[in-house]
């Protein structure tokens, strides 16, 4: 019998090897579709707790809801109001990711003008540019305690920019708190792949075509990291051949020119890679790699003549994709 | 390697550890990631999988789905579509056919997302992929 025992524990060990099916979830959230893919034997719990955890942030940072935190402040009309302190904390955190003239978290006036993804999208006149950009500057959001703010001068908050972000990162972190080690977060093309695959390897995250002719022209292999697209081609209405996008330059209150289709950012932070995709696409290529350089990002660009940059730092894990569809890689 | 002679281990033993191995391995073979060949489309609605359907040759069939607007999706031997919608932005029949793993199509005002699975998807997530 002892001669039986250990060969049959051995056996038992090794077909517990094999790579388990992971647990997953599709929902809808922030007016777009997630998915959260996740293994281990915690898996199913984390994951309703993740998906728990993006329903409140809505319920917090949504502007188009009513009563949540952010709809209260804009609707204060200058007024300091009472906030919840993580409310207060994400302010804090998103103002200081500004950058005047180029990432706002004021920017809401600007958006609300053109009415991007809604169906009153229109061509705003300059005096109504010049009048909602008069608006936009983050030192006009006062944050006065770790419970209340009030915006001056008419500003309004829009944390789109960033929102996903911050899901996909407290989406992470709840994960991990709860012992996953494997997991795939994809927040509507807002990325977190987190650990390693389930067969120790790196995730591999393709990165969109703009013009949606192929799935993806570019892949990079990555490991407990954010990836984040900001592009022309998310949310966008066509007129007279134009695109206008919902990109918004802070400097110009119109949506952004600057040569770009898209950006990409990988980073540990998923609210950092969000407000950054966005700044660089709206700093364009050159500021942009300038950008890079100076703050340590890593980043993908894809210009409008179908040419793809990146940061040092990406060239061991990217690989191009696109010749198929006409792009081609910078040298 | 002593401790292995130490053992005293007759050649029947290696045996019994060559079978098991053997046997642990084909067990662990369903298990494999990207093994399987066959494609699935899976329908969820608002978060709650509603549909399974093997994607095969000579699959063809559509289903409606209703909500607050309605979906038709057809499927084709190895592939599916949103046919028709009576949804205005028609983002869900703009986004065409899907016949590789990870493509997705979604239809936001009805909550409805289609998913390809299985066969041997090349790559875990698109960044910038299907906003909509």
């Amino acid at each position: 019998m002892k001669k039986i025992i250990l060969p049959l524990l051995l056996l038992l060990f090794c077909a517990g090897c094999g790579a388990a099916k992971p647990s997953e979830t599709a929902f809808f959230a922030m007016d777009t579709y997630m998915t959260i893919q996740a293994y281990g034997r915690q898996a199913e719990t984390a994951i309703t707790k993740a998906v728990q955890s993006v329903f409140a942030l809505e319920n917090l940072i949504s502007r188009t809801r009513e009563n949540t935190d952010i709809a209260r402040l804009n609707a204060a009309a200058g007024a300091e109001t009472q906030l919840s302190p993580e409310t207060c904390e994400l302010l804090s955190k998103v103002k200081s990711l500004s950058v005047p003239g180029v990432f706002d978290p004021t920017i809401a006036a600007v958006s609300d003008l053109w009415g991007i993804n809604t169906e009153s999208h229109r061509i705003p006149s300059q005096a109504e540019i010049d009048a909602a950009r008069a608006t936009v500057s983050a030192d006009n959001l006062i944050i006065s305690d770790g419970s209340h703010a009030r915006l001056l001068n008419g500003a309004k908050v829009d944390l789109g920019a960033v929102g996903k972000g911050i899901a996909a990162d407290r989406c992470a972190e709840i994960l991990r708190e709860n012992g996953v080690k494997s997991a795939m977060v994809v927040l509507g093309g807002n990325i977190y792949a987190l650990g390693e695959k389930s067969d120790d390897s790196a995730w591999t995250v393709g990165i969109a075509d703009p013009d949606g002719n192929a799935d993806y022209i570019a892949t990079l292999e990555v490991q407990d990291t954010s990836v984040v697209t900001t592009g022309d081609y998310e949310r966008y209405f066509i007129k007279n051949g134009i695109r206008y996008h919902h990109v918004f330059d802070p400097s110009t209150g119109a949506p952004a020119r600057s040569g770009l289709r898209s950006v990409t950012v990988v980073n540990e932070s998923s609210t950092l890679a969000d407000a950054r995709s966005t700044t660089l696409f709206v700093l364009g290529l050159k500021k942009g790699l300038q950008y890079c350089a100076d703050n340590g990002l890593e980043a993908v660009f894809i210009t409008e003549n179908k040419e793809i940059y990146i940061t040092e730092g990406l060239r061991d894990r990217f690989t191009f994709r696109g010749e198929g569809v006409g792009y081609v890689m910078a040298p | 390697m002593s401790w292995l002679r130490s053992l005293r281990l007759k050649p029947g033993d290696f045996l019994i550890a060559a079978l098991v191995l053997a046997l642990a391995a084909a067990a662990s073979l369903p298990f494999l990631p990207g093994r399987t060949e066959n494609l699935y489309a899976e329908i969820y609605q608002d978060q709650a999988l509603i549909k399974r359907v093997l994607l095969t040759d000579g699959l063809h069939d559509t289903i409606t789905i209703d909500g607050s607007v309605a979906n038709t999706i057809e499927f084709d031997g190895r592939s599916v579509r949103f046919s028709q919608s009576t949804c205005p932005d028609q983002v869900c029949v703009r986004t065409g056919t899907l016949a590789r793993s990870g493509q997705t199509a979604v239809c936001l005002p009805n909550r409805v997302i289609v998913r390809l699975t299985g066969g041997d998807p090349e790559i875990d997530a698109i960044a910038g992929g299907a906003v909509h």
